[in-house]
């Protein structure tokens, strides 16, 4: 048992990225069912609107999609969203303990392109007021602890819609340099802004770490934790976790919630590791 | 400007050096004629060619001189002898007289500014990055404009004299040492800096957009004695017909300064040359149709627009697309050199040069060639990439969120 039994949570935690292909759905997924399974109710949605991939993870399709939310669809009156065909619970299929809850966005071309090609900015608060109602009743309705959104990565209208919607931010990145620049570019310009309005903090995870039982590899003669140290300094926050890059997961047909299926592999370690250092700062 | 607080005191610190320089030389050459005047009471005239001549000829000289060693040599020491050097001779002014003393004076004047102006500018691209480089030029045009024209109005509504004109310049001066010492500006360039390589490309966008800003600055000198032939021609004293529009062009350059540099920032550099091109051709065509008052007025109402605008983009310009040990040529080749140049062409007395063709002809023509003058900006890539536009949008969209989010939610 990881944490005592439904301690309120109460935070929406938004994951993001610089650029893509830091396996930001795949650790989220796993964070996520490592909370349900050990008896948070927790509740994931796809925000990377651009290119929607949670569906794809965990095979669903469902038949409303985040859209039609934030479009106005479910708009009822009062202010108020129907959103209860917008949310698929997965935790009987699964086996946990909580609540997983998911709410999909649409990988349709043309509810891309309308994403895409909408920077009305008086139609994007409009959507965010429409989320921020659908969130209330998730919270109070659905009794969830927990809200993470996985957002899209780099710097465009969804991924600081999400990053301004939630409580925490959590950065997900590589060790590339490119990486490092652009995060704190991104940190400079965004993160910092968002802060200064009432976001509590911003974290580091670092994901695909090569090669981290060798202390002299990749790190230029530092080891991993004088790295990551050094890391803070340059960004100016905390890292919270690394996660190691693992080419059996990687380059697996279809990694599916590792974390919660192979508890022994380094991996789903690593990753509940991180879940505790999370749950510590919320 | 953004990179914290630190940030923000380098900037203010080069903004007042740049200041001081600046205004320096705009109350010098607008007081030049009572200058020379009381340096050389026996010798009418002197002023206007040999003083003239020295002045813009050492300015030049030494602007150019520095142009080839500023990178290599240690701005802020520079920077001090400069200053000194204006501030030393400034006070002589005091106690000597006479054409020799005279010409030493002011050939003394013209090094001064010749030595510190392409690294004060220089300053101004190293503590500013593109994104706002346009917004820290238009606040230090319009700062130098205010504080230009409230010392030369202090000088003359109170009659000051030669006394009073120097103590203003000194301390005029003496912002430039402010902004200097305060912000420890003028570090020596790394071996990394010295060793980015410029890519010649940059050299072609730059002669692309020096073509406006030169065609700008010899219209703008040929216009006053287009304005006085104009006179001669119609036997109507236009110049002095034309006060009010003269002077207020001085508030639309400091206007149009700030607003330049936000448009700069915002919609990229090259928009806002053409609307300043645009502006002042329409200016000149007019002045070509019809050569009266009202023309003389509202062209030199325009041309302030185009001052305005055109000081505080070719301020960025030469920072956008010069390396760090380029930019004092960049800026003494582009910027100096045709300023100096637009003064002193101006101050060379050509009344009769609509003589054989007549003034609105030579305007009319003039006037296309300024038009043809924006092609290459067409050409030249914006030194202000759409990435830069682009991330300057979202992080100011952040901030709108950011408030409107914490608005909400405090409202809940």
């Amino acid at each position: 048992m990881l944490f005592g039994v439904n301690v309120p949570f109460g935070k929406t935690l938004a994951f993001h990225s610089y650029k893509g292909g830091t396996g930001k759905t795949t650790l989220i997924t796993n964070l996520a069912a490592l909370y349900a399974m050990n008896g948070m109710n927790v509740c994931l949605l796809d925000f990377d609107l651009y290119a929607p991939s949670l569906g794809m993870y965990f095979r669903k399709k469902p038949k409303t999609y985040l859209n039609a939310l934030l479009r106005g669809d479910l708009d009822q009156p009062g202010g108020n969203v129907d959103a209860s065909s917008l949310i698929t619970e997965v935790s009987s299929e699964l086996g946990l303990k909580g609540k997983l809850l998911l709410g999909f966005s649409s990988p349709d071309k043309e509810d891309i392109g309308e994403i895409e090609f909408q920077h009305n900015q008086k139609w994007q608060l409009k959507a965010i007021k429409r989320f921020q109602s659908f969130k209330k009743q998730l919270f109070q309705e659905h009794k969830i602890d927990c809200l993470m959104l996985d957002t899209s990565p780099g710097i465009r209208y969804w991924s600081i819609n999400a990053l301004a919607m939630a409580n925490m931010l959590f950065l997900i990145m590589k060790t590339s340099d490119m990486d490092i620049a652009g995060t704190k570019k991104m940190a400079n310009d965004i993160y910092d802004v968002l802060i200064r309005y009432g976001k509590s903090k911003y974290f580091i995870i670092l994901n695909k770490v090569p090669d981290i039982s060798n202390s002299n590899g990749p790190w230029g003669g530092l080891t991993e934790l004088t790295w990551a140290s050094e890391l803070q300094k340059d960004i100016g926050t905390q890292v919270v976790g690394s996660v190691p890059c693992c080419c059996d997961i990687q380059f697996s047909k279809h990694e599916f919630l590792y974390a919660i299926k192979h508890p022994e592999h380094i991996f789903s370690k690593k990753v509940l590791e991180l879940s505790e250092r999370i749950r510590g700062l919320c | 400007m953004t990179d914290g607080k630190n940030s923000r005191f380098k900037f203010a610190a080069v903004t007042l050096l740049n200041l001081g320089t600046f205004s320096w030389f705009f109350i010098f050459v607008f007081c030049f004629d009572d200058i020379s005047a009381v340096l050389t009471p026996n010798t009418p005239g002197w002023g206007a060619i040999v003083g003239n001549s020295l002045f813009y000829g050492f300015t030049i000289f030494w602007a150019i001189a520095v142009s080839f060693i500023g990178g290599k040599i240690n701005r802020r020491k520079l920077l001090f002898t400069s200053i000194i050097l204006g501030i030393f001779s400034t006070i002589l002014m005091a106690f000597l007289e006479g054409p020799f003393f005279a010409s030493i004076l002011i050939s003394l004047m013209g090094t001064s500014l010749g030595l510190g102006m392409p690294s004060s500018m220089a300053l101004v691209a190293d503590y500013t990055v593109v994104d706002n480089r346009g917004r820290a030029s238009g606040i230090i045009v319009l700062g130098t404009f205010i504080v230009a024209f409230a010392s030369i109005g202090i000088y003359g509504m109170l009659g000051l004299g030669i006394f009073g004109l120097i103590l203003i310049l000194v301390a005029v001066r003496l912002i430039s040492v402010f902004g200097l010492v305060s912000g420890k500006l003028g570090r020596a360039l790394t071996v990394a800096e010295k060793k980015i390589r410029l890519p010649t490309a940059a050299y072609r966008e730059f002669l692309f957009y020096l073509s406006p800003w030169v065609m700008f600055t010899i219209a703008s000198s040929l216009a006053r004695n287009l304005v006085t032939a104009g006179s001669l021609e119609s036997g109507v004293d236009i110049v002095e017909g034309a006060y009010l529009g003269d002077r207020l062009r001085y508030v639309f350059i400091a206007v149009f300064g700030l607003a330049a540099g936000f448009m700069a920032d915002r919609l990229g550099r090259k928009q806002p040359i053409i609307l300043g091109i645009a502006t002042f051709g329409i200016g000149y065509l007019l002045l070509g149709f019809s050569m009266g008052e009202m023309a003389v007025n509202i062209y030199y109402v325009l041309s302030g627009i185009t001052w305005g605008l055109f000081f505080v983009v070719f301020l960025a310009v030469p920072g956008d697309l010069s390396t760090p040990i380029l930019r004092e040529r960049f800026y003494a080749l582009g910027y100096i050199l045709p300023v100096t140049a637009l003064f002193a062409i101006s101050t060379i007395p050509v009344e009769n040069i609509g003589e054989h063709v007549g003034a609105a002809l030579i305007a009319q023509i003039v006037g296309g060639c300024i038009f043809l003058s924006m092609y290459p900006v067409f050409r030249a890539k914006e030194t202000l990439t759409e990435k830069k536009m682009r991330e300057r949008k979202m992080k100011e969209y952040a901030e709108r969120l950011g408030k409107t989010i914490q608005e909400t939610e405090e409202n809940q």
